[in-house]
C-alpha cells in the first residue's frame, strides 16, 4: 500500500534540514522504507498552503493510510512526531 | 501582604477575564487533535473566529524541549510567529493538551534589526580590511608604474618624436599612467581618493555631461532625463560625481545589451529615512533630513535578490569584459561624500539605482586656479632623493639631472639623514619617499628640520595625498606629488614648490 508523508516548512531555514533528515531517519528506522516523503516550501508553494488550510507551519501531515493526521511543531523530534501522526514502529 | 495562587479562590467570571485578556493564546486541543477552546489572542493569531476553530482539526503539537517557534497563517494571509509551549491537562474529564502561543513579532523584528546591524558592521570591517589591502596593493603598483612611466618619459626625450621607438615609448606611458589610474580606482573603493569638494548642482552637471551620456551607452538604449530644475546644493566632487553618473549608465547600457531599452536619469531632493527603504538594499550612510538623489533606472533584465549584494564587492562582475571595479568605486565615492546607494531590483524588472547625498548649505568654492607648464625652466642646485625604490630612485635622479639639478640618492632614512648633514649647504631640495626601512620619510623629515628649518622637502609616494597625510602628521611639507608621473608634472612641481619657496 502507498503511503504518503508530507512536510510543509517555511522557506528554508536552518532548522529545515534537521526536520528533512529526522523524516527520513523515521522512514528507514520505523517505516521500512513505504513511504514517500514530500518536502514542501510553502513560500514557493504558497498557492497549495492556502489550499491546505494550514493553522502552523512547519506542519508534518501523513495523508495516507487513513486517517489523516498532522503534527505541528518541531518536526526534528522523533519519537513525538511518531506519536502524534500515530505510526508505530512495525520492528 | 500577597496570599499564594492556592489561597484564592476565583470565581468563573474572573478566570474568564484572566484568560480573555491574556496577551497569549491558549488552545485546548484534545486527543483527536481538534480544537476544543480558543482564547481572543489565539482567535487573533489564527485570523479565524472561535466558531470557526471549535472542532477543527489543529494537529498534535510536537515541542523541542520547553518550546518550538512556529508560524500561524491566518485565513487573512497574515502571518504571526509564536513561540508554543505545551502541557497536558484535565479538560471535561479528559487528558487534553494546552497550547499556548506567544507572539513573536516584535522580538522577530528587533532581532532582525540586530542582524541588520550585525551585516552592517561585518560590511564595514570587510571594506576597511579591503581598504588596507587596496591601498598596500595601489602603493607598490605605483611605484612600479612610476618607473615604467618616468623610463618611458625619459626615454621619448631621448630620442625624440621623429625616431621609430617613439611611439612604442608613448604607448609604455600611456599604458602605464592607464595602471596608475586602475590603481587609484582601488584607492577609491578604498575610500582614500581625494575628493576636490565644490558646490554642486547636480541637474546642472547632469545637463553639461548629456553629449558625453549619449554617446556612452548602446544605441539601441533610450536615455530620458528628468532633473529637478533648482535641486538643493550638495558638497561634492565634480568630477567623481561625473565618475559616478558615468558608472550607473555605463552599467544600465551593458545591463540592457543588445536588447531595446530605456534608461531614465533623474535628480531631485527627498527625506528619506530606513524605513522608507525597506524594500530596497542599502550601502553606505542615508542622510538624516533633505537630501539629493541622483537616480538610475533601467529596462534591463534586472538581478536576482541574492546578487544585490555582492555588486559593491571589487572584483565581483557578470560581465565577460568587466573589471568588476566600477560599483566597487562607486560606493567608494559616495561613502567618501557621507552618502548612500540604494539599489532596487527584481529578475525581469529591471534596476533601479539611487544615489542619495547630504545637502549642503555652505557653498565653498576651491577652485585650484590653473597653472600653466613651465615652457623654459633651468634650474640649477642640488636635490636629495631619498626612495627605498632603486627603480624610483634611479627615474628620479636622470629626470633632474636632465633638467640640470645635481642629484645625491640615499636609498633609505639613514642614509639620507647622512647624506643631507655631509652636503646640508648645497641641497636646495629634499625629495622624500614616505615608507622606507630603518628611519621613514617622517622620522627623516624631522631629524633634517632639527638642523634645517628652511630646507624644502617634498613627500612623493604611491599612496594618494590623504591617504599620505593620514601617515605623515609633521607640518610644514613643501609639495606632494603621487607616483606614478609625468616627467612634465613632476618638473612643474618641483618649479612651483622651488619658486614658493623663493
Amino acid at each position: 500500500m502507498k503511503s504518503d508523508l508530507k512536510l510543509y516548512l517555511p522557506g528554508q531555514p536552518p532548522k529545515s534540514h534537521v526536520a528533512i533528515k529526522t523524516l527520513h531517519q523515521i522512514r528507514h528506522e520505523q517505516l521500512q522504507q513505504e513511504y514517500e516523503i514530500a518536502i514542501i516550501d510553502v513560500l514557493v508553494n504558497s498557492q497549495l498552503a492556502k489550499a491546505k488550510k494550514f493553522f502552523a507551519i512547519p506542519t508534518v501531515i501523513k495523508e495516507l493510510p487513513l486517517p489523516i493526521r498532522r503534527v505541528i511543531g518541531d518536526p526534528s523530534e522523533k519519537e513525538k512526531v511518531l506519536l502524534g501522526l500515530e505510526l508505530f514502529s512495525s520492528t | 501582604m500577597t496570599k499564594p495562587l492556592s489561597q484564592f479562590t476565583l470565581k468563573e467570571e474572573q478566570f474568564r477575564t484572566l484568560i480573555e485578556h491574556n496577551i497569549d493564546g491558549m488552545v485546548i486541543i484534545r486527543h483527536d487533535r481538534t480544537i476544543q477552546f480558543v482564547n481572543p489572542a489565539a482567535c487573533r493569531f489564527l485570523g479565524r473566529q472561535a466558531d470557526q476553530l471549535l472542532g477543527a482539526s489543529f494537529g498534535f503539537p510536537v515541542i523541542a524541549g520547553q518550546t518550538t517557534e512556529i508560524d500561524l497563517h491566518g485565513q487573512n494571509g497574515l502571518v504571526t510567529p509564536v513561540e508554543m509551549r505545551m502541557v497536558t491537562v484535565e479538560w471535561e474529564g479528559q487528558t487534553n493538551y494546552l497550547a499556548c502561543l506567544r507572539d513573536l513579532t516584535e522580538r522577530r523584528k528587533s532581532e532582525e534589526e540586530r542582524k541588520r546591524l550585525e551585516n552592517q558592521m561585518q560590511y564595514a570591517q570587510k571594506l576597511e580590511s579591503l581598504g588596507v589591502l587596496a591601498g598596500g596593493i595601489a602603493h607598490d603598483f605605483n611605484n612600479l608604474l612610476m618607473a615604467i612611466v618616468a623610463r618611458a618619459g625619459l626615454g621619448l626625450r631621448s630620442v625624440g618624436p621623429e625616431s621609430p621607438a617613439h611611439p612604442h615609448l608613448k604607448h609604455i606611458e600611456k599604458s602605464g599612467l592607464r595602471g596608475g589610474e586602475l590603481a587609484n580606482q582601488m584607492l577609491t573603493y578604498a575610500g582614500r581618493g581625494k575628493p576636490t569638494i565644490h558646490s554642486v548642482n547636480v541637474s546642472q552637471l547632469i545637463k553639461e555631461m548629456a553629449h558625453l551620456l549619449r554617446v556612452s551607452i548602446s544605441k539601441r538604449a533610450v536615455l530620458s532625463y528628468d532633473l529637478a530644475q533648482t535641486p538643493p546644493p550638495i558638497q561634492a566632487d565634480p568630477s567623481q560625481l561625473r565618475q559616478l553618473v558615468m558608472i550607473m549608465l555605463t552599467n544600465s547600457s551593458e545591463a540592457i545589451g543588445e536588447q531595446s531599452g530605456a534608461i531614465t536619469l533623474s535628480t531631485g531632493s527627498i527625506t528619506t529615512n530606513l524605513e522608507h527603504l525597506k524594500d530596497w538594499y542599502v550601502a553606505g550612510d542615508v542622510p538624516v533630513g533633505l537630501g539629493v538623489y541622483i537616480d538610475v533606472r533601467d529596462t534591463g533584465p534586472g538581478m536576482d535578490a541574492d546578487i544585490i549584494p555582492k555588486i559593491f564587492d571589487p572584483f565581483f562582475t557578470t560581465k565577460f569584459t568587466g573589471r568588476g571595479l566600477g560599483l566597487a568605486a562607486l560606493l567608494g565615492i559616495v561613502r567618501a561624500h557621507d552618502g548612500a546607494v540604494v539599489v532596487m531590483s527584481q529578475k525581469g524588472e529591471g534596476t533601479h539605482v539611487r544615489l542619495l547625498f547630504p545637502t549642503s548649505v555652505d557653498e565653498k568654492l576651491n577652485i585650484a586656479p590653473f597653472q600653466p607648464l613651465a615652457t623654459s625652466w633651468n634650474p640649477t642646485g642640488t636635490v636629495l632623493v631619498v626612495d627605498d625604490e632603486e627603480d624610483v630612485r634611479v627615474a628620479s635622479q636622470l629626470i633632474l639631472e636632465e633638467i640640470g639639478f645635481t642629484v645625491i640618492v640615499a636609498c633609505d632614512g639613514r642614509e639620507g639623514l647622512a647624506l643631507y648633514t655631509q652636503h646640508a649647504a648645497t641641497i636646495t631640495l629634499v625629495l622624500l619617499d614616505l615608507t622606507m626601512p630603518h628611519m621613514n620619510g617622517e622620522e627623516l623629515f624631522n631629524a633634517i628640520r632639527q638642523q634645517n628649518m628652511d630646507v624644502p622637502i617634498m613627500l612623493s609616494s604611491g599612496y594618494t595625498e590623504e591617504d599620505a597625510s593620514k601617515r605623515f602628521a609633521s607640518e610644514g611639507v613643501a609639495g606632494f606629488i603621487q607616483k606614478p608621473y609625468l616627467i612634465d608634472t613632476f618638473i612643474e612641481k618641483i618649479r612651483q614648490v622651488l619658486e614658493t619657496e623663493n
